[in-house]
C-alpha cells in the first residue's frame, strides 16, 4: 500500500493505493484539501493501471504504414538515426518538443532540460498553454509571480464571500466545494457562468448569486464591478495608496462601465452587477467584512483577451483590497494535475527552471552551472503550443516532434487541423500509457509509467509539493520517461546528466530552481510527504510559504501592480449563418481529452457520449428532440453529438464537452485565435450553427465523387 | 502601416473641438489605429475639466456615484488638449480655428464633438440661451434655477437640494420636462429626501418611448416613490421671488411652489460654429455617411451635435459609433490599415446590427427600458396611421431631442422607425398593472424588432441582448414576456417521488435505486450508505437528500436490517477498481 494522489486534476485529492488479489484498491485520505472526500474520477483510477489496451511495447512503424511491436532498443535507435537525419537536413530547431500539465516536477524539469541541453532545440511548449497561460501572464504582471492559490485552500472556509469566475468546480474537482460552505452560509457566493452549472446552483437558497453573462464578456463584467466599487466609494483606497501602483489608471477606465452599460454588453442585469459588486465589498476586510475572494478558472481565461480578463479580475480584487492578506485574495483554480509545478520547471518556451526567463543572462548562468553546460549552448525562446503546433510540417518549420502526456489530436483547439498537421511531420514520437489519438498517429510510440507506478512530486492548485509515490510495479515493458531521456541522451552523446531516478532529478531541480521565482531549494521528497510544503522553500531548512504577498508583492518595489484593461469581442462572433455561441467544458466523469477516463467502464457508463447542451426553446425552434443527433458546425469543422436539452443554458449559447475524438470533438470546431500575451487559445467561445444531424446541410456542394 | 512614418510627408493636423465622451472616444480609437508620428491632434474643450462620464451625472444627483469617479481616461499621450479653451471661429479659407484665449489653430482635418446644450424654455421669468456657451449662463437664470448637462451643472444642484426649509420640512423641488433625464433627475432628487413634482406637457411620462398603458404603470411607480406627475401640463411662467425662484405657473393657473427648479424640456445641438462657417445646419451639423460635412469634406461632427443621415438621437451610442467609423476612416486615409481587429471596445454586437436606439432609464425603482420601435397600433390591417406615431426608442430617441424634432415625424428614428412603416411587426403584450409591469415586444422575421418594457426587471437583459445581437428568438414569442420563456420542467423534491433512477450523488453517479438497495442490504446509517455506494463522498451537496431518503425508507420500513453490521467510515472502505 502507498499514500499517494489523485492521478488527474489539481485538487491533487489524497488516497491510499494497495494492490490487491481482486485488483487494485483507491481509498481516499483524510486531506486538508479534499477531507476524506473523492470524485468519481478519483474512485475509479486504479482502473487505468490495467485498462485492456495499456502500451507495455515499444511501437514503430513500418513500411506497411502499421505500427509494429519493437524491443527498446530499436525503438530508441529509430528514433536518434531519424533525428540525426532531421538534424542534418534541417537543423536543430527543426525538432520540438510538447509537454503536458500532468507530468512530474522530475519529468516536467527533466523535459525542458532534454529540449535545450540533449535537442538544443527552442521549440519546446506544453499543453499548459491551453489552461493556465493567461491567469500566469496576469498573475506576474501585476504581483510579480503567479502561483495559482498564493494562500491555502482552506483558507476559503472563512471567507464571506467569493466570486467564483469561469470554474464549474462542483463537476470538476466536487470535494473542494467543501471549502465555499462558509461564503454560502453568508449569501456571498457568485459564481459567473453562461450556464446554470452544478457549481452555479450552489448560489440557489439565498446563498449568493448566479450571473450568467454571454460567452466572452467576463472581461466587461469585471469592469462593471470594479466600476461599481469605485462608484459607490468601496474601494479601499488605504490599501490602494500602500500596496498598489496605477489604480488610478484603472478607476477612469472603469468610469466608462456603468451597470446600464454592462447590461448591453453581457446580459447580466445592471441591478444584478451592483448587487454582486455590493456583495463583495461588504466581505472585504477593509469595510469590515470577514474576507472575501476573487477566483477564475478557464472559462474566463480561456479567450483571446484572457490575459486582460484575468488582469481585470486581480484588478477588482485589488480595488477592494484583497491580495496578500490574511483570509482574502486572488487566486486561479489550476485545472491539471501539476499545472502549477508544469510551469514552473521549463517545459514553456520562454522558461528555465524556478519560472526564470530564459533570455536573462543571469538565470542562463546560473542553470547553466546546474547543467554542466555553456550558457552560450543554451538556446533562446522558442514559441507558444498553438504558434508552434502551426510551425508543424511547414517547410522552415519543425519537422519532428516529442509528444508527452498530452493528446493534442482532442485537446489542441481546431483538432482536426492540428491531426493534419502532425500527419505532415517526418518524424512524431509519443510517450503514453495508452494508444490515444495522438499516439496511433506516431511514427514511434514509446510506452511509459503512470502515477501509481512511479514516485516524484507534484505541485497542486495551492502550490504546495505533494508526493507521489509508487504503489505497484508497472507492467513489464513499459518506462518512466525519465529513463527514456536518460537513454535518448546518451545515445546522442548529450552533454550533462540525465539521470532517470526521480530523487536524484528532484535534488537537480531544488538546485536549478534555487534563488528563482517558484524556489525549491529546500523540497525532498521526504519533506514533501511529511509536511505542508508550499513553495518557496528557499532553503534545506526552510518550512515553505501557505501565504504569498502578506509584506510585500513579488515586484521591484514590492507593490502590485494595477493595469487597465480594455474590452474586446469575442474573436469568432455571431453571423448570418452562425447564430449561436458555442462553450466548452468538461463533465464529471472525464478528465481532458478523456485518453484515460474514456477508458474506465464506470465512466464511461455514466457519461458515454458527447453530447450538446441546448435550451429547450432554442431546440423547438430548431425542430430538435432530447437525444436526437445534431449536427454543429463552425467555420472550422463539424461535429455530430446527441443534444441534450436543458435550461440551464442561455438560449443564444450551446454547451459541448471537450473529452470526446473523431465526430463528437468539440474541439474541431473551436477557434485557434490566441491571446497575444499569453498565447492561450479562445477554447470558450466561438460562433456555431446547430441544425438536426438528418437535416439537409444548407450550403454543402454536392460531393464530387457522384460525379467522378 | 509601417511603424515609422514617412519623413517627407507633413504630420496630418487634426483638430477637435469638444472634448466630451464622444470627442474623447474619437481620440482613443484613433490611437489605437494610428501609430505615433503620422498626426497632429489638437482638442479644444470648453469645460476645464478632463472629460467626464456625463450620463452619470444623474447617478451622482442619486446618490448613486461619486463626483470624482466620473473622469474618464486621459487622452493619449501626444495628444495636445487645451483644457477650459473655447472654440471661437472657424476660418475655412484659411484652415484655421480660432480660440477664445486668442489661439489659432491650423488642420487638415476640423472634427466638431461640440455636443448639445440644454434647451431652456422661453417662459417669463427664465431667459433664453446666451450663445455658444455650455449651457444657459447662470447669471440669466434666477437662483435656483438649473439644467443638468455639466459637472459643474450637477455640483450646483447638489448644493441646492441640500438642507431643509426654514419649517423643517423637506425642500420642494420641481423638475421641468418627464422624459429619460427628467425622470432620472425627479428619482434622485427624491432619494435625497426632496418632495419633488415633475412637470410634464405629454399624457404620461417618457410619452416619446412610451404607449398609454406603459405610461400609466409607469406613472403609478412614480407615485411609489412619492414623486408627483402633472401631465398635459404646460408651464406659462416661473414665478421669482427675490431674485430666487419660487414656482411654476401652469396652464389652468395651478401654481406649484418650489426651491429648486431643474430643467430637463430637451437639448439643443450646438452647431454655431458650423453655422457661422456657412455650412448646413439642421437640428445638428448635417453630414453624410461618412460624417463629413457635404460643403467641406475636411469638416467632421459627431456625436450630439452631429446630424447624419440617420438622424439625430442625442444618445450616446450612436455617437461612440461615429467616434469608431470616424476613425476607422482616417487612419484608413493616413495610408494604413486598422491596427486592431475588428473588435473595438463596444463591438461584441453583430456586423451591421450595432443597435444605436436604446434607451434604458438609470433610476432605481423605474425600470424602463426602450428599444427598436413597437407600433400602437396590433396588426398590418390597420392601415391607419396611429396620430402618436409608434413608440419605442427609435420613434425619438431621446425624449429631450423630441422637444426639438416634430413629435413622431419618424426623422430622428433608428431603423426601426422606417421599418415598421413597411411590414407590420407582429406584438406581444403583457399588461400586469398591480405587478407594475407593462411589456411590449415587436417580432419580425423571428427577431425582435422593438420593445417597450416597464418593469421586465432581469428578463430585460435578455432582451437587449436579443435585440442587440439580432439573434433568433423562440417559435411562440409569447415566450419572450418571462424569465426563462417559461418552460422547465417540474422537480420532483420528495424522497418518495423521485424516481429511481434519479441521480442523487451527481459526483459519484448514485441514484436512488443504489441507495435504496443499500438500504435492503442492511446500510442504515449515512456513512454506511457512504461505504457501500460512495454517495457524499464527492462534494458532499447530497448528504442531505442521502438522509432524506433514508429517513423515508426507515418510516417505511422499520424493521432493523437483517445481519445488520458496524458502521463503516467511507474513508476506509475501498473501492475495488472499476474495470
Ligand atoms: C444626466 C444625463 C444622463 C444621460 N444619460 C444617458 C443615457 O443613459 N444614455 C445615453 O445614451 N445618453 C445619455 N445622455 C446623453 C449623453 O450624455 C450624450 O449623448 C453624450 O454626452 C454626447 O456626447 P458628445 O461628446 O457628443 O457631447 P457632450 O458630452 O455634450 O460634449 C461636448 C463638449 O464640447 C464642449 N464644447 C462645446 N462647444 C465648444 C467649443 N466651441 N469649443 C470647445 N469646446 C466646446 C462642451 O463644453 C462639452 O464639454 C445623458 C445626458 C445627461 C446630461
Ligand atoms: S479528479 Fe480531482 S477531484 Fe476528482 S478525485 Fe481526482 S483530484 Fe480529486
Amino acid at each position: 500500500m502507498a499514500d499517494t494522489h489523485c492521478p488527474y486534476c489539481a485538487l491533487q485529492c489524497a488516497m491510499s493505493v494497495t494492490p490487491t488479489a481482486d485488483g487494485v484498491q483507491v481509498a481516499p485520505r483524510d486531506f486538508p484539501t479534499n477531507r476524506g472526500g473523492l470524485c468519481q474520477k478519483g474512485w475509479t483510477s486504479a482502473a487505468v493501471l490495467d485498462v485492456p489496451d495499456r502500451l507495455t511495447t515499444p511501437l514503430v512503424r513500418g513500411g506497411d504504414g502499421e505500427l509494429h511491436p519493437v524491443g527498446w532498443d530499436e525503438a530508441l535507435d529509430v528514433v536518434v538515426a531519424r533525428l540525426r537525419e532531421t538534424w542534418a537536413r534541417r537543423g536543430r530547431d527543426a525538432v520540438g518538443v510538447f509537454g503536458g500539465g500532468g507530468l512530474t516536477n522530475e519529468k516536467a524539469y527533466t523535459l525542458g532540460k532534454f529540449a535545450r541541453v540533449a535537442l538544443r532545440t527552442r521549440y519546446v511548449d506544453y499543453n499548459g498553454r491551453f489552461c493556465m497561460s493567461s491567469a500566469a501572464a496576469a498573475g506576474n504582471r501585476a504581483f510579480g509571480l503567479d502561483r495559482g492559490l498564493p494562500f491555502p485552500l482552506t483558507d476559503l472556509g472563512g471567507a464571506q464571500a467569493v466570486l467564483l469566475l469561469g470554474s464549474n468546480l462542483a463537476e470538476t474537482m466536487p470535494p473542494c466545494v467543501a471549502h465555499l460552505a462558509g461564503a454560502r452560509a453568508a449569501g456571498g457566493l457568485v459564481v459567473v457562468d453562461p450556464r446554470r452549472t452544478p457549481t452555479a446552483a450552489l448560489t440557489d437558497d439565498g446563498a449568493g448569486i448566479h450571473l450568467q453573462p454571454l460567452p466572452g464578456t467576463d472581461l466587461q463584467l469585471l469592469l462593471g464591478l470594479t466600476h461599481v466599487v469605485w462608484a459607490e466609494g468601496l474601494a479601499d483606497e488605504a490599501y490602494l495608496a500602500e500596496r498598489v501602483n496605477g489604480a488610478d489608471a484603472v478607476r477612469r477606465e472603469v468610469a466608462q462601465w456603468w451597470p446600464e452599460r454592462v447590461e448591453r454588453e453581457t446580459g447580466v442585469p445592471a441591478e444584478q452587477v451592483r448587487a454582486a459588486a455590493r456583495l463583495l465589498a461588504a466581505a472585504a476586510p477593509a469595510r469590515g467584512g470577514g474576507g472575501a475572494y476573487v477566483l477564475t478558472g478557464r472559462g474566463a481565461e480561456q479567450h483571446a483577451h484572457g490575459t486582460d480578463t484575468v488582469t481585470a479580475a486581480i484588478d477588482l480584487a485589488l480595488a477592494l483590497g484583497l491580495p496578500g492578506v490574511v483570509g482574502s485574495g486572488y487566486g486561479c483554480l489550476t485545472g491539471q494535475g501539476n499545472g502549477q509545478g508544469g510551469r514552473e520547471h521549463g517545459q514553456k518556451a520562454d522558461q528555465l527552471p524556478g519560472y526564470r526567463s530564459i533570455e536573462d543572462p543571469a538565470a542562463r548562468a546560473h542553470v547553466a552551472g546546474v547543467w554542466g553546460v555553456d550558457p552560450d549552448d543554451l538556446p533562446g525562446a522558442g514559441v507558444p503550443a498553438v504558434a508552434m503546433l502551426d510551425l508543424l510540417g511547414r517547410p522552415d518549420g519543425l519537422a519532428a516532434l516529442f509528444v508527452h502526456a498530452s493528446n493534442l489530436v482532442v485537446s489542441a483547439p481546431d483538432a482536426t487541423a492540428v491531426a493534419r498537421r502532425l500527419g505532415e511531420l517526418d518524424l512524431l514520437v509519443v510517450c503514453d500509457v495508452v494508444p490515444s489519438e495522438t499516439a496511433r498517429l506516431a511514427d514511434v510510440v514509446l510506452p511509459v509509467t503512470q502515477w501509481a507506478e512511479e514516485d516524484g512530486t507534484m505541485t497542486s492548485l495551492e502550490g504546495r509539493v505533494l508526493r507521489r509515490s509508487r504503489a505497484v510495479a508497472p507492467p513489464s515493458g513499459v518506462r518512466s520517461e525519465l529513463e527514456i531521456w536518460h537513454d535518448l541522451a546518451a545515445r546522442l552523446d548529450a552533454p550533462g546528466t540525465f539521470s532517470p531516478d526521480p530523487d536524484e532529478v528532484l535534488a537537480e531541480l531544488a538546485a536549478a530552481s534555487a534563488g528563482g521565482r517558484a524556489d525549491y531549494a529546500g523540497v525532498t521528497g521526504e519533506r514533501a510527504a511529511a509536511q505542508a510544503l508550499y513553495w518557496p522553500v528557499p532553503a534545506p531548512g526552510h518550512d515553505g510559504t501557505p501565504r504569498l504577498f502578506l509584506d510585500r508583492f513579488a515586484t521591484p518595489d514590492g507593490r502590485a501592480v494595477m493595469h487597465p484593461v480594455r474590452a474586446a469581442a469575442v474573436a469568432d462572433d455571431l453571423r448570418e449563418d452562425a447564430e449561436l455561441y458555442l462553450v466548452t467544458g468538461r463533465v464529471l466523469a472525464h478528465y481532458q481529452s478523456g485518453a484515460q477516463t474514456r477508458r474506465v467502464r464506470e465512466l464511461t457508463r455514466a457519461a458515454p457520449r458527447g453530447h450538446v447542451q441546448i435550451h429547450p426553446l432554442t431546440a423547438h425552434r430548431l425542430g430538435i428532440e432530447e437525444g436526437s443527433d445534431v449536427r454543429v458546425t463552425s467555420a472550422r469543422g463539424t461535429s455530430v453529438v446527441p443534444a441534450r436539452l436543458s435550461d440551464d443554458i442561455r438560449a443564444d449559447t450551446v454547451f459541448m464537452p471537450f473529452h470526446y475524438a473523431g465526430a463528437e470533438s468539440a474541439n474541431a470546431l473551436t477557434n485557434p485565435a490566441v491571446d497575444p500575451i499569453s498565447g492561450m487559445p479562445e477554447f470558450k467561445v466561438c460562433a456555431v450553427d446547430v441544425a438536426p444531424a438528418d437535416a439537409e446541410r444548407p450550403a454543402a456542394p454536392p460531393p464530387s465523387e457522384v460525379f467522378a | 502601416m509601417s511603424a515609422t512614418p514617412p519623413p517627407h510627408l507633413p504630420r496630418h493636423r487634426i483638430v477637435v473641438v469638444g472634448h466630451g465622451m464622444v470627442a474623447a472616444r474619437f481620440l482613443d480609437e484613433l490611437d489605437r489605429r494610428v501609430p505615433p508620428g503620422f498626426c497632429e491632434v489638437t482638442v479644444l474643450g470648453a469645460e476645464p475639466h478632463a472629460p467626464y462620464n456625463r450620463l452619470l451625472l444623474s447617478e451622482v444627483v442619486a446618490g448613486r456615484a461619486d463626483l470624482h469617479g466620473l473622469t474618464l481616461p486621459d487622452a493619449p499621450r501626444d495628444v495636445r488638449v487645451l483644457a477650459g479653451v473655447s472654440a471661437r471661429r472657424i476660418r475655412r479659407g484659411e484652415r484655421v480655428v480660432e480660440d477664445d484665449r486668442g489661439g489659432r489653430h491650423g488642420y487638415d482635418t476640423l472634427v466638431l464633438a461640440t455636443g448639445a446644450q440644454p434647451r431652456v424654455p422661453s417662459l417669463p421669468g427664465l431667459t433664453g440661451p446666451t450663445g455658444p456657451t455650455d449651457r444657459a449662463d447662470p447669471a440669466d437664470l434666477p437662483r435656483g434655477v438649473h439644467a443638468l448637462r455639466t459637472l459643474d451643472d450637477c455640483r450646483e444642484i447638489l448644493a441646492a437640494a441640500g438642507g431643509t426649509r426654514p419649517d423643517g420640512s423637506p425642500r420642494r423641488a420641481t423638475v421641468l420636462g418627464g422624459g429619460v433625464l427628467g425622470l432620472e433627475a425627479a428619482r434622485g432628487l427624491a432619494a435625497r429626501g426632496l418632495a419633488v413634482t415633475i412637470v410634464h406637457s405629454g399624457a404620461h411620462p417618457m410619452d416619446r418611448q412610451l404607449d398609454a398603458a406603459s405610461g400609466a404603470v409607469l406613472r403609478r411607480c412614480l407615485s411609489d416613490r412619492r414623486i408627483r406627475i402633472a401631465t398635459r401640463a404646460r408651464a406659462q411662467e416661473v414665478t421669482v421671488s427675490d431674485g430666487a425662484v419660487s414656482g411654476v405657473r401652469l396652464g389652468g393657473g395651478r401654481h406649484v411652489e418650489t426651491d429648486l427648479l431643474v430643467l430637463t424640456a430637451g437639448v439643443i445641438p450646438r452647431t454655431d460654429l458650423a453655422e457661422y462657417a456657412g455650412l448646413d445646419v439642421d437640428r445638428g451639423v448635417v453630414v453624410g455617411a461618412d460624417l463629413r460635412t457635404p460643403a467641406d469634406p475636411r469638416i467632421a461632427a459627431i456625436g450630439d451635435c452631429a446630424r447624419t443621415p440617420d438622424g439625430w438621437s442625442g444618445l450616446l451610442a450612436p455617437g461612440w459609433e461615429q467616434a469608431g467609423a470616424l476613425a476607422r476612416d482616417l487612419a484608413a486615409a493616413l495610408g494604413g490599415e486598422p491596427t486592431v481587429g475588428p473588435g473595438g471596445p463596444s463591438s461584441g454586437r453583430r456586423v451591421g446590427a450595432a443597435a444605436t436606439d436604446v434607451v434604458r432609464l438609470k433610476a432605481e425603482g423605474l425600470d424602463v427600458v426602450a428599444f427598436g420601435a413597437v407600433p400602437d397600433d396590433w396588426g398590418p390591417d390597420d392601415d391607419e396611421t396611429d396620430a402618436a406615431g409608434p413608440t419605442g426608442a427609435g420613434a425619438a430617441a431621446e425624449d429631450v431631442g423630441a422637444s426639438v424634432e416634430s413629435a413622431g415625424s419618424g426623422g430622428s428614428g433608428g431603423s426601426g422607425a422606417s421599418a415598421a412603416v413597411s411590414a407590420a411587426p407582429r406584438v406581444v403584450t403583457l399588461l400586469d398593472v398591480q405587478g407594475r409591469r407593462s411589456l411590449r415586444l415587436a417580432v419580425r422575421d423571428g427577431r425582435l424588432v422593438g420593445g417597450v418594457l416597464v418593469g421586465a426587471g432581469a428578463l430585460a437583459a435578455d432582451l437587449l441582448v436579443a435585440y442587440e445581437r439580432g439573434t433568433a428568438i423562440p417559435l411562440d414569442p409569447a415566450r419572450l414576456l418571462l424569465k426563462g420563456g417559461g418552460g422547465g420542467v417540474p422537480v420532483a423534491t420528495s424522497p418518495a417521488s423521485i424516481p429511481g433512477s434519479a441521480t442523487i450523488c451527481r459526483c459519484n453517479g448514485v441514484t436512488k435505486s443504489a441507495i435504496v438497495t443499500a438500504f435492503e442490504h442492511g446500510e442504515r446509517t449515512l456513512a454506511g450508505v457512504a461505504g457501500r455506494t460512495r454517495a457524499t463522498t464527492g462534494c458532499g451537496g447530497c448528504t442531505s437528500a442521502v438522509e432524506g431518503i433514508l429517513e423515508w425508507l426507515e418510516a417505511a420500513d422499520p424493521a432493523p436490517p437483517p445481519g445488520a453490521r458496524e458502521e463503516t467510515p467511507a474513508a476506509l472502505t475501498p473501492a475495488p477498481s472499476g474495470a
